[in-house]
């Protein structure tokens, strides 16, 4: 179907009987493969186009999303009646205009056009070089997918985008080490499987010689780049919302141009990264994406809007309206960067004392406090600047003091589907506690 | 559906699944007092599974008109990998059931039924307005409607109609310059008759009293000790930790229940059950999504090891009516249904004085657990057990870590009827799955993670 002229058709009808309205049309497909006990499971074709209608009965608001073909007058009439069982939001005030958006490098032919053979070929790859790991389950995923967004304020926007994430789940053949997984993404078709599997696998082969710390003490946590992200950016990323901001719940909410981490810390969000994993030109309301310096070294110099939050403020929208077709427009994150450090992960772990690196964390934060704990259930025991030996144990701490308190950043860096991009990280006072049981 | 079976069946495929599915969702928010998501959404699509020489494919499509198409793509993504696989899949017999099914609800929800549940809303939400310290109130109400045709080329039909309603609350309360939130769930297969229950108004008014009593909590003191687990965190405990090292596909990447069949697991106090059939349950139906009948299953009896969960691709002869996907575009994996530990008979307080020193752990925020039992809890809230009884201290930001299978081979204090509950739950396995999930109140010990 005519994705393009679908939606203009939808806002020409819903501009009769609403005062503003909004539609966002996704066409995406989607191929799988699936691996299961070191072999191809099933393969998967998908084709999905959605969309999602917004309409104003002047402050009232109603939202409907369907899965395309479906009959518009229904859609539409739908998406008024839940606007006229709404209230006023005198905060409203409109929806944005049309403004000039920049190209940004998100998509790649061949990911689009990849035949099941030929991703078949490439999961074929992921297998564990060590003989007592084997890969429990993994998938190896494309995505093409063209966005639209449209408004009746004349917003009429449209792009395409890549995406390939491939995700693997990796087990010992014997013995209780705790599983492993780990993700890659691109934009384009140039993860190196191999090496992913690799790496995965040394997870869990390590993992088999863990053994349990002999005391509880207060030590130094080198944090990977994906416990970092899961920890560090998860709480950054609440906190830096205006929508946070507006409900009190931000512990950042007094901050503004105060100190809030540690001189060396510095986070941009970056919605027009190239090759960016949520990156776009434009936002889930039609608004620019754009680059935006969170915290300037250590200072906290600016949260994120969307069009709603950004009026509220007296502000301009920071093109952080996210969301896919299927939900309404949210305040959100696009790509979380935290700027990496100079320092290999080697280096840092020689300036360690005494205390963990950790490769996973199975547990929570608590976004509002900060706090987080859970079980290591990869990491390595370091002392005097060395691995001792791989270590289980728990570990707990609060994310928005020790960010006050980051020593050293490492060099490498990794982003997670949500856009957050963690960086190794070490801190110090975090709680080490022995065993799991 | 039954033009589409038969373009498969004149293809190479030995067996074909065509599957309607159409799910509509209705939310309502309120965010400090106003409506600030009033929204439905409406997912319609149709999913074809294709089996050839014991490999199968998948295509799906939103465009429900194209189903010979996508018998074209699944049988072409079926034959792609077939000569790589070693495992070829055989499907147990399953009888082809021609049946409907609708959950027990008595009003299901519609737009007529909009207006009365803001009031339900709005009434809970006043509940929060008692408590000046809490800064922040979010609730929201979700209703889920799912119909569902399955036909299968063995003659199968299904026509299935579930309805679900979930509600949940987030509140802040702020003392002293602190922050805290609490949050929590309620729901299972309702329509608008579950109001009257009463259930949200309680959880909101209990989860502002938790959100004080956190702002001031501190973390607890880290280490091994003797823990009361609410039926809220025990059912997370045994869905994670116990449940999922029972469904076939992990059992045969070697979990912690492999090979065990028959052998003992457990106390003889402990007795896990899976049951499709519960009602009001949020993880019930009539049928999955290969039209295999729901039923229940012990998987733990007395303590002996009884069932696995099963697909019938994993099912040497009968299939447990476990295989559940989450939308058209999903292929069925094995799920849980309801998974519950049967009660027994100690009452909450013969538990509190089992423990004499420890921790009384309530409200939980996420559960993980490995293939071997070996588990991780978040919990929201811990309130210290001295001397047999309940003190007034509490902490937050509470991990605890224990391995499942050892915490049933030496449990023996385990609630009874009354402390017992089955609560709605989201299970992300791969996919998302509605579940319930179930549990008496139950002594234990396990290493907290907290201040050193």
């Amino acid at each position: 179907m005519d994705c393009h002229r679908y939606g203009e058709k939808v806002i020409s009808f819903c501009s009769r009987i609403v005062s503003e309205c909004e539609v966002c049309i996704e066409d995406r497909t989607e191929k799988t493969v699936t691996i299961q006990k070191d072999e191809i499971k099933s393969e998967r074709e998908k084709h999905e186009i959605t969309m999602g209608l917004r309409v104003f009965a002047g402050k009232r608001k109603g939202f409907k999303a369907v899965t395309l073909p479906q009959n518009l007058e229904e859609v539409a009439d739908s998406a008024v009646t839940l606007a006229r069982h709404s209230e006023k939001d005198e905060d409203w005030h409109g929806l944005p205009l049309p403004k000039p958006v920049a190209a940004v490098d998100i998509y790649d032919q061949k990911v689009a056009e990849i035949s099941i053979e030929e991703l078949v070929e490439m999961s074929t790859l992921l297998k564990s070089p060590f003989p007592e790991v084997f890969i429990d389950s993994a998938r190896v995923t494309t995505f093409a997918s063209h966005m639209y967004i449209m408004n009746s304020q004349e917003v009429n926007h449209a792009y395409k985008a890549t995406k390939c994430y491939i995700f693997l789940l990796c087990l010992p053949q014997k013995g209780e080490a705790s599983a492993a997984m780990d993700w890659a993404l691109s934009r384009k078709l140039d993860i190196d499987c191999e090496l992913l599997a690799e790496k995965t696998a040394r997870t869990v082969k390590d993992s088999l010689k863990a053994k349990l710390l002999k005391e509880n003490f207060k030590g130094e946590v080198l944090f990977s780049e994906n416990v970092c992200s899961q920890v560090f950016m998860n709480s950054l990323a609440a906190a830096v919302n205006a929508e946070s901001f507006k409900r009190n719940v931000s512990p950042f909410k007094e901050k503004m141009n105060e100190r809030v981490a540690s001189g060396n810390i510095t986070v941009t969000d970056d919605g027009l990264l190239p090759e960016g994993v949520c990156s776009a030109p434009f936002d889930r309301e039609g608004n620019p994406c754009q680059k935006t310096l969170v915290i300037d070294k250590g200072i906290l110099g600016a949260i994120l809007h969307n069009e709603y939050t950004g009026r509220q403020y007296h502000t301009e929208s920071t093109g952080n309206a996210v969301g896919s077709a299927m939900a309404e427009p949210l305040v959100g994150i696009t790509n979380l960067i935290l700027t990496p450090g100079e320092h290999s992960t080697e280096e840092i772990i020689e300036t360690m004392k005494k205390g963990m690196y950790i490769l996973g964390l199975s547990g929570g934060t608590d976004v509002t406090t900060g706090r987080f704990s859970g079980v290591v259930p990869h990491g390595y025991y370091i002392e005097k600047g060395e691995i001792k030996y791989p270590a289980r144990a728990l570990i707990s701490g609060n994310s928005f003091s020790s960010l006050l308190t980051v020593h050293l950043l490492g060099g490498e860096q990794k982003p997670n589907l949500e856009g957050m991009y963690g960086v190794p990280l070490l801190v110090e006072g975090i709680n080490i506690i022995s065993g799991s049981g | 559906m039954s033009d589409i079976l038969s373009t498969a069946q004149k293809s190479s495929a030995s067996f074909a699944l065509v599957r309607r599915h159409k799910r509509e969702y209705l939310q309502i928010g309120i965010k400090e007092g106003k409506i600030t998501q009033m929204s439905s959404s409406l997912v319609d699509g149709l999913g074809v599974r294709c089996l050839i020489e014991g490999s199968w494919g998948f295509a799906c499509s939103t465009d429900v008109q194209e189903g010979d198409r996508l018998v074209e793509k699944a049988v072409k993504a079926a034959g792609t990998s077939a000569a790589q696989k070693r495992r070829k899949c055989d499907l147990a017999f399953s009888p082809a059931v021609k049946g409907t099914w609708e959950s027990p609800v008595n009003h299901p929800v519609t737009y007529e039924a909009v207006e009365d549940i803001i009031g339900y809303i709005r009434e809970a939400d006043a509940c929060a307005a008692e408590y000046p310290e809490i800064i922040s109130k979010q609730i929201s109400f979700l209703s889920t409607c799912d119909k569902k045709e399955i036909a299968t080329s063995e003659g199968a039909f299904v026509n299935q109609r579930e309805y679900r309603v979930f509600c949940t609350a987030a509140v802040t309360a702020k003392v002293a310059g602190r922050r805290a939130t609490a949050n929590n769930a309620v729901g299972g297969q309702y329509g608008t008759e579950f109001f009257r229950k009463d259930d949200l108004r309680k959880m909101v008014k209990k989860e502002c009293e938790r959100a004080l009593r956190l702002a001031t909590a501190q973390m607890p003191p880290a280490g091994r000790t003797k823990v009361v687990l609410t039926p809220d965190v025990a059912s997370v405990l045994v869905h994670e930790a116990v449940g999922h090292t029972a469904e076939a596909d992990v059992v045969l990447g070697g979990s912690y229940l492999s090979g065990k069949r028959g052998e003992k697991v457990g106390n003889e106090c402990i007795t896990l059950i899976d049951d499709g059939t519960y009602a009001h349950g949020f993880g019930s139906y009539g049928f999955d999504d290969e039209g295999v009948q729901s039923q229940k299953t012990y998987i733990i009896e007395k303590g002996i090891l009884n069932h696995y969960l099963h697909v019938r691709e994993t099912a040497l002869n009968s299939p447990t009516g476990n295989g559940r996907a989450w939308l058209y575009s999903r292929e069925p994996l094995i799920r849980m249904t309801n998974t519950y530990l049967e009660p027994q008979d100690y009452t909450f307080e013969e538990l509190i004085q089992e423990v004499k020193d420890g921790l009384l752990l309530k409200g939980i925020t996420s559960g993980l657990a490995d293939h071997f039992g070996n588990f991780t809890l978040h919990v929201l809230e811990a309130q210290k057990i001295a001397h047999g009884s309940l003190s007034d201290v509490y902490y937050s930001g509470v991990t605890v870590s224990a391995n499942a299978f050892d915490l049933l081979a030496h449990m023996s204090a385990v609630g009874d009827t009354s402390t017992f509950k089955v609560v709605p739950g989201v299970c992300g396995k791969g996919e998302t799955a509605f579940v319930g999930m179930g549990a008496p109140a139950l002594v234990t010990a396990m290493v907290v993670g907290g201040e050193v």
